[in-house]
């Protein structure tokens, strides 16, 4: 009988995921629900913080299902704090559109509870299950608004690749399962040691394992999906697609290569700097022409996941400790930047990038938080998004990858270039008349969270900025603890 | 151990017999459309009506519903039959997992899934 | 040597499978129902892989797995069928080529 404590944070979600969906069933606001679900979330932090439970659940011969370390730990806890401000934005935004609006936190709970899962999964089984826990309440709150007709074409989208990336998942499951007889990690890499398995059947097997994790964090060549996605979900859902699901699958991947494929190093190493490359350069580069800022966010993330895996292809301490770093801060930055277009959204602004024209103008506030942001962004120092991009260059170099960091510097002064245009056309340019028309004159005095966790993820990216240690001291210890 | 070396002219043969299978008929075959061939199939009727014709919605809503409930109790049937060997935690484990699965069906008759109109 | 049905016929068997389903999708220009009928059949053939292995192997996980896999498919097709009735309702039909509202 396993010890249940270790799995307490996990089935803590499940439960009032649960707890949510029957009180909105049976007449709950959703008003109200959102505030419990910020409660639990909150009081959750609690015991994760006081109490890190470490070691295995569910221990099966050589291996375990699933495995603590101060690594998921940390991925968990932040996994948590990031879960907060998304579930602020839901209610502002979905406060008058046609949607099910307490069920949305019953799925963002459920979601977190499969992103767990993911990162503490040592065996294939439960990675399956983590991964399609996350995915499936993504695909439904992707089809939110019920009546319009982006947002079912993009769950339609996100569905069908997704679906056909855990299928291409279980194939490759199902042959490393032949060759070595084994779903478990820690099997794995023993049996990897060994040697003289069948190796097209192990490799084959072992590349589409980890194709469908890419897919996940939407590396390039496995993108497609995110921008027709990201525009046309909810903005809060794709604030927490933005946030949430890559500092999950990253950990996964990092266990993964790290552990039972530690042994294959020199193959997955060149391979990986070379999708990362992709990422950085495509991302940065598309997302130039594009006029929708949701669309440009969309490809922003993909050069985002390049950088990120940066770190992971520096396969170092120093290089996954980046790699959480990395993430927290995009991922912060991402959420304040959604609330602010939510806010814009809810100003009937029109949200692309011409539409942007002359907001310092009508709303200085907006425009503010959207500069820092955007700034941070770009790795402009003294944001947080400097320190951040800086803790995985370095490591990279340290590793013998300086072309890759090269690549990735040349591909932030791409990035950088967009953001600045943004900032240039909220600054400098002139609305166009139907703008100028259309926007509400006055600053509607609401209150609103949206506002709040726009500030507080400007704050946090500054304060990151400046004394980068804060995070750094925890999560660089806590990648020397991988497993 | 067998050597599994094979797989991969197999892997090979896989692509191309399942391309020929796709590609075949639409080179070999022949479309010769009928009256009778292109009818919808009734068994004793005669077709009253167009076979393509979109059903109405609710039926799909009763067979999502149904999809759910109906697979999940794939696991009771290993589960009964080992039940012996589990003991409390077996039963336990399983008295969760049709718990959660009751909440779901609490929920859709609150939400009003299975009323037909 | 047709009576000894190796692990490699199987999972030739399960490749085919595979790439029926990859070829389906890929091909596949009209209905969006085709495509999570390929879906299902790459699932297939996972599970297939997993059964075949577990027997030939005399491992027990295989089956397990194959479990998890059926109930999640179950799961995972409901939520498709879900979101294709819902892109029915708001644009009038199911061809793949009406879902282009967004470009770039």
């Amino acid at each position: 009988m396993t010890d249940l404590t270790l799995l307490f944070p996990t089935i803590f979600l499940a439960v009032w995921a649960l707890v949510l969906l029957m009180y909105g069933a049976f007449g709950g606001s959703a008003r109200t629900t959102a505030a419990f679900a910020c409660f639990g979330l909150a009081m959750l932090l609690v015991p994760m913080l006081t109490k890190p439970a470490m070691g295995s659940a569910f221990v099966l011969g050589q291996g375990a299902l699933l495995g603590f370390s101060p690594f998921t730990q940390l991925a968990q806890v932040l996994l948590l704090v990031l879960a907060i401000p998304v579930a602020l934005l839901a209610e502002p935004f979905f406060e008058g559109r046609k949607a099910h609006r307490a069920e949305i936190y019953t799925l963002m709970l459920l979601s977190l509870c499969g992103m767990f899962i993911l990162t503490a999964a040592q065996d294939f089984l439960p990675m399956y299950m983590g991964l399609e826990l996350m995915s499936f309440p993504l695909y439904i709150m992707a089809a939110m608004l019920r009546d319009r007709a982006e947002s079912s074409e993009a769950a339609l989208k996100y569905f069908v690749l997704g679906g056909l990336a855990s299928g291409l998942l279980l194939f490759g499951v199902g042959l490393v399962y032949a060759a070595t007889g084994t779903t478990q990690f820690a099997s794995l890499m023993v049996a990897l040691g060994q040697g003289g398995m069948p190796w097209p059947l192990l490799s084959v097997g072992l590349a589409l394992t980890v194709l469908a994790v890419l897919f996940k964090l939407s590396v390039v060549p496995f993108h497609m999906w995110t921008p027709d996605v990201y525009q046309g979900a909810p903005t809060p859902v794709t604030a927490f697609m933005a946030a949430l699901p890559k500092l999950a699958a990253i950990v996964l991947l990092v266990r993964l290569l790290e552990g039972p494929l530690s042994g294959l190093q020199e193959l997955w190493q060149p391979a990986l700097a070379v999708l990362a490359a992709a990422s950085m350069v495509v991302g940065s580069v598309v997302a130039i022409r594009q006029t929708d800022v949701k669309r440009l966010l969309a490809w922003s993330t993909i050069a985002n996941v390049g950088f990120v895996l940066c770190g992971v292809v520096a396969a170092s301490p120093q290089g996954h400790g980046g790699v959480l770093f990395y993430l927290a801060v995009y991922g912060l930055t991402m959420v304040g930047l959604f609330a602010v277009l939510i806010e814009l959204e809810n100003l009937q602004e029109p949200v692309t990038v011409h539409g942007l024209a002359g907001l310092a103008r009508r709303r200085p506030w907006l425009a503010t938080m959207l500069l820092m942001l955007l700034f941070s962004m770009a790795g402009v120092p003294p944001f947080a998004g400097f320190m951040a991009k800086l803790n995985v260059f370095a490591p990279l170099v340290a590793a013998g990858y300086t072309w890759l960091a090269v690549v990735g510097v040349m591909a932030s002064v791409v990035a950088a270039f967009y953001s600045l245009w943004l900032v240039k056309t909220m600054y400098f340019d002139v609305p166009s008349a139907e703008v100028a028309v259309v926007a509400k004159p006055v600053q509607s005095a609401q209150q609103s969270p949206l506002m709040l966790v726009a500030l507080a993820a400007v704050a946090v990216v500054l304060v990151l900025g400046v004394l980068p240690g804060l995070l750094s001291n925890l999560t660089l210890p806590a990648a020397t603890a991988l497993f | 151990m067998v050597s599994y070396f094979p797989v991969l002219v197999f892997a090979a043969l896989a692509v191309g017999i399942a391309v020929a299978m796709l590609v075949g008929p639409w080179l070999l075959a022949t479309f010769k459309r009928d009256k009778v061939k292109t009818s919808a199939y009734e068994c004793g009727f005669e077709a009253f009506d167009t076979a393509r014709r979109t059903f109405d919605v609710r039926f799909y809503l009763v067979a999502i519903l149904f999809i759910v409930f109906d697979l999940e109790v794939a696991f009771l049937f290993p589960w009964a039959m080992a039940l012996e060997q589990f003991g409390w935690v077996g039963f336990v484990s399983m008295m969760v997992f049709l718990g959660v699965l009751t909440i779901g069906f609490v929920y859709e008759w609150k939400k009003g899934a299975l009323e037909w109109e | 040597m047709f009576y000894s049905i190796t692990l490699t016929h199987i999972l030739t068997l399960s490749s085919v499978l595979l790439v029926l389903g990859l070829v389906g999708i890929v091909l596949n220009r009209r209905n969006i129902i085709a495509i999570l009928m390929c879906l299902e059949l790459i699932l297939l053939s996972a599970n297939i892989n997993l059964v075949a292995t577990s027997h030939f192997r005399a491992d027990l996980a295989g089956h397990i797995f194959t479990f998890f896999i059926l109930t999640v498919a179950a799961a995972e097709l409901a939520i498709g069928l879900a979101i294709v009735t819902l892109f029915f309702r708001n644009r009038g039909d199911i061809e793949i080529d009406s879902a282009d509202r967004m470009r770039g």
